[in-house]
């Protein structure tokens, strides 16, 4: 489903350089539950941010489901990511003026798509989020915006989920909850499911592990 | 509190493009304060130099017949301090007391008026130069100086309010870009009225540094302005030139009220951030901040639901989330939507102004059959006919001889009971000084009792004359009537005129008035206070009173009148050669009007006018822009983090692009009714003003709606400009970073 080709990412700060990617390839099979792991700096999260194609390679190439991402124009990336990709961040990122049942529905009205009232429905139980759904995030604690981020995620029914650190703001009940409906969403529907994390009590739930180190891969492990 | 105020000097230094336009912007602030209060200083100084030029340096005049009248004012005035000069003239025909006070101000003719209470003032006439009381801030409401000041004090309101808005919306935004900075502060043990008062030295950082800088520019624009200051005043009146004044006391007044904008501007924010709870900013980093009252906003009322219908219908999801977007941004934007506002209502009052004076100056000529006009006098009637017929030859017939020793007065026959009447009057070239009147029956019967006249005499065009030697005013100048003698069985050919001025019948049109008695005056004969010395009862409902005609009439006994007029192609040239002719006559005298110099003149005034008003409609543009831009360029930032979030999650640029427009036409439409609403209230009430001289009809001011929604969308413009300069800098990633720091 994915393949990174010689991706390598460099900074430029000032006077030093920083290779946050330093020649990566990778193969990520549909339906694989994949954990990135490593210190921080490790360029875990540019990966990430790579294969969403939120951010530019200075080299190499990233395919999803046959399409050269990289190469795409931006309006091409912004309708591939919400057809096909769901994003998740650490600081849940959502749209403040939206409620919680706007947030999740804002990808397929972005495709002016109809809504299926019904799997939001399901979903919003699922999130345990029924009776919050007129409320605006503000109006929610911190493990709630997450699963609203994560319906968001879902609600589409993408093939690919990018999640970056997902509990990194969470305490241990609500981490459990996330890494739930994650472990949900790979074995019920399927989808690929790759996940940033430092903690590797949260990256243990994952069926594949990659260890990165100073930009490179440094273990990959089928568990 | 000086490590705070070091602070606040890295804060403004950090966001140095904020800075400088924050500083532009007072500078133009502080220039349009320093042009209009030292054009007012000017203004004073063309007022006392024309009042000088025209009517001399003393303040008050009185005129009497009799000396000894105003021997009683003399010593009185002479003991008092108060008036540095007192001078009796007795040279001429009437004694004349000249009067200058010490030291004029605001309250000179109030004063005056308490003293000359005191002294008995029957066959007194008394004057005074209210022009050069004017120019010395003289208050009182006959003089005019009160709708000057009323213009001067709308025009600073104006200026202030969208100084203190702009001003206000940039001081709040720089609050709230430090509202983190504050919480730790506070958090740390600031109090409220130190961290207040980061504010204000924020503020007065900005007005102390742009004020020498907008001072000068001010004084700078208005000499630039000053060809048009002078076209303004002369379309008014016959003003000399402007010579820019620079006054102190004025000077002291524009640091006051630059200093009273800048406490009102920043008290808002200063008192906001006081208030500021240390643990809901230091929340803030994690994720996009949203006030209580935002949340309210973007709460849906069925209003709210009807507006996003409507809304999505036209602009689908990018028009929704613009919406909801407008309504939490409402709070942020308001000052200088506002501001905004007051420029498309500026720009429709000067339409509107536009419009009125152009028809007033129409009517006021468009009825005219002629654009020169000629007034020859002489006492020599034979050689005034000479003159006046070689006056035609130079014009190649052009002008055409109206009337002869006559005088143009006011209305036409009939006329009603109380109403005036004119007519002309050809005599036997000799001066009648008459208005013509009209009585009722009852005076007519209680004329004819009391002087016993046979009242079936008067018939048709005969008439009773009334000798009536009461003093006259002519052009504001107190003069005694000139007796005439007029006997039973005398002929007067009489003209009657039309309601204007301007227009004259033609000559053989007169009527010929029999003299059927002569009687002596009596108030109660003319029912208005009339200066006449000859009345002539014409008929039970006319009767004839002959007023001299102003301004043409000469006073001299025995001197005739001519008058041509005629519309001429070239009124110029006729002018100049039809003067370079009398100047050569000795004894006849004339006066030429050309009236195409006139429309010019008037013209040039309006568009003096215009240039100003459009001039300061520019600056006060400029301001709003200034505020825009910051406030844009601020707000923006914080919403770049939206826009990455927007986009990773799958929202095209283009769909960006097209939130960011519906966005822009919602504030668009904010500022734009407002202030549609109130220039068309200003434009009626204009209309107002002028109906009470002129019939104008009133008109939408299209054009200034047009000009203010140009500025609105160049404001639109800008604004998305900004952003998406921004947007340009920052990618998605490093946008979806933002705090995260």
């Amino acid at each position: 489903m994915i393949t990174i080709q010689n991706l390598t990412k460099i900074y430029k700060i000032g006077d030093s350089t920083v290779i946050a990617l330093d020649n990566v390839n990778l193969e990520i099979k549909k339906g694989e539950f994949l954990a990135i792991t490593g210190p921080s700096g490790s360029g875990k999260s540019t990966l990430l941010h790579m294969m969403a194609g939120v951010d530019i390679p200075t080299s190499g190439n990233v395919f999803i489901e046959g399409k050269n991402i990289n190469k795409l124009q931006p309006s091409e990336q912004a309708i591939f990511r919400r057809r096909h990709i769901g994003m998740i961040y650490q600081s849940f990122n959502l749209i403040p003026t939206l409620t919680v049942e706007e947030n999740i529905i804002l990808p397929l009205m972005l495709d002016g798509k109809k809504i299926d009232r019904a799997m939001l429905m399901s979903l919003l139980e699922l999130l345990g989020l029924s009776e919050r759904r007129k409320h605006l995030p503000n109006q929610l604690s911190g493990g709630q915006q997450q699963r609203v981020a994560i319906g968001r995620g879902l609600m589409s029914k993408p093939s690919l989920i990018l999640a970056d650190e997902p509990t990194g703001n969470l305490d241990s009940e609500n981490t459990e909850e996330v890494l739930t409906l994650l472990r949900a969403a790979n074995e019920n529907y399927d989808q690929t499911i790759i996940m940033v994390s430092h903690d590797e009590n949260v990256s243990s739930i994952a069926k594949r592990r990659i260890f990165m180190k100073d930009g490179h891969i440094a273990l990959d492990k089928v568990v | 509190m000086k490590i705070l105020f070091i602070s606040t000097l890295r804060h403004i230094k950090k966001h140095f493009i904020q800075t400088l336009l924050t500083f532009f912007m007072t500078i133009l602030i502080i220039a349009v304060l320093s042009a209009i209060f030292n054009f007012a200083a000017s203004f004073k100084d063309v007022l006392r130099r024309w009042a000088i030029d025209t009517s001399g340096t003393y303040h008050y005049k009185f005129v009497a017949e009799d000396a000894n009248k105003l021997k009683e004012l003399e010593e009185g005035f002479k003991k008092d301090s108060w008036f540095s000069e007192v001078f009796l003239d007795t040279e001429d025909r009437e004694a004349v007391l000249f009067v200058t006070v010490d030291k004029p101000g605001l309250f000179t003719t109030r004063i005056m008026k308490d003293k000359l209470s005191e002294y008995s003032l029957d066959s007194i006439y008394q004057d005074h130069n209210w022009e050069l009381l004017v120019s010395y801030g003289d208050l009182c409401k006959e003089n005019g100086m009160y709708a000057f000041l009323l213009i001067f004090i709308i025009i600073i309101t104006i200026i202030t309010l969208a100084s203190v808005l702009t001003l206000g919306a940039v001081l709040k935004i720089s609050a709230f870009q430090r509202e983190r900075d504050f919480a730790l502060l506070s958090s740390i043990g600031t109090s409220g009225s130190q961290i207040s008062r980061m504010i204000l030295f924020e503020s007065m950082i900005y007005i102390l540094i742009a004020l020498p800088f907008g001072l000068v520019f001010g004084i700078y624009l208005l000499d630039l302005s000053r060809s048009r200051l002078d076209a303004m005043l002369k379309g008014l009146e016959k003003f000399p030139p402007v010579e820019i004044v620079i006054s102190i006391p004025f000077m002291i007044a524009i640091i006051i009220a630059s200093g009273g904008i800048i406490l009102v501007s920043t008290y808002p924010p200063a008192k906001k951030a006081a208030k500021i709870r240390p643990i809901e900013a230091l929340r803030q980093n994690q994720q996009i901040h949203i006030s209580k009252w935002e949340q309210k906003q973007t709460r849906n009322s069925a209003l709210s639901n009807f507006a996003t219908k409507i809304i999505s219908r036209f602009f689908q999801i990018e028009g929704q989330l613009a919406y909801k977007t407008y309504k939490r941004f409402k709070r942020r934007y308001y000052p200088v939507l506002m501001a905004m506002s007051v420029n498309i209502a500026l720009c429709m009052v000067l339409s509107s102004f536009s419009h009125y004076t152009n028809d007033v100056i129409s009517m006021t000529y468009s009825g005219m059959d002629y654009n020169i006009n000629i007034h020859l006098s002489c006492d020599d009637s034979k050689l005034l006919g000479q003159t006046a017929n070689e006056l035609v030859q130079i014009s190649d017939n052009q002008l055409s001889l109206i009337r002869q020793t006559a005088f143009e007065l006011r209305n036409p026959l009939p006329l009603s009971e109380t109403g005036y009447g004119s007519g002309l009057f050809q005599g036997s070239g000799r001066q009648p000084d008459a208005v013509l009147l009209s009585v009722d029956e009852n005076t007519l019967n209680s004329i004819c009792n009391r002087e016993g006249i046979d009242k079936n005499t008067l018939s048709g065009n005969t008439g009773i004359f009334i000798n009536d030697e009461r003093t006259w005013r002519n052009d504001g100048v107190q003069e005694k009537g000139r007796p005439y003698h007029l006997e039973t069985g005398d002929i007067l050919p009489v003209y009657s005129t039309h309601v204007s001025d301007l227009e004259l019948s033609k000559p053989n049109d007169a009527i010929d008035i029999k003299i059927a008695a002569v009687i002596d005056y009596s108030p109660e004969y003319t029912k208005v206070d009339a200066p006449t010395s000859l009345v002539i009862l014409v008929s039970e409902d006319t009767f004839l009173s002959l007023e001299p005609c102003r301004p043409f009439a000469e006073r001299d006994v025995g001197t005739h009148n001519v008058i041509l007029r005629g519309m001429v192609d070239e009124a110029d040239v006729l002018e100049n050669s039809t003067s370079t002719y009398l100047d050569k006559q000795t004894q006849v005298h004339g006066n030429i009007y050309n009236y195409d110099e006139q429309i010019r003149g008037d013209q040039a005034g309006i568009t003096g006018i215009r240039y100003l008003l459009t001039g300061l409609i520019i600056i006060l543009l400029f301001i709003c822009m200034f505020s825009n831009f910051i406030v844009t360029w601020t707000i923006a930032h914080g919403r770049i983090k939206e826009f990455s979030i927007l986009s990773s999650i799958g929202m095209t640029p283009e769909s960006i692009r097209k939130m960011k427009k519906v966005e822009s036409l919602l504030n668009s439409i904010k500022a734009l009714v407002p202030g549609t609403a109130v220039g068309i209230i200003c434009s009626l009430f204009i209309q107002k003003i002028y109906l009470t001289e002129y019939n104008v009809s009133w008109s939408f001011p299209w054009l200034g709606l047009f000009i203010g929604i140009l500025i609105l969308i160049f404001a639109s413009v800008l604004s998305e400009c900004v952003i998406n300069l921004l947007m340009r800098k920052i990618s998605i990633v490093e946008g979806v970073r933002i705090n995260e720091i």
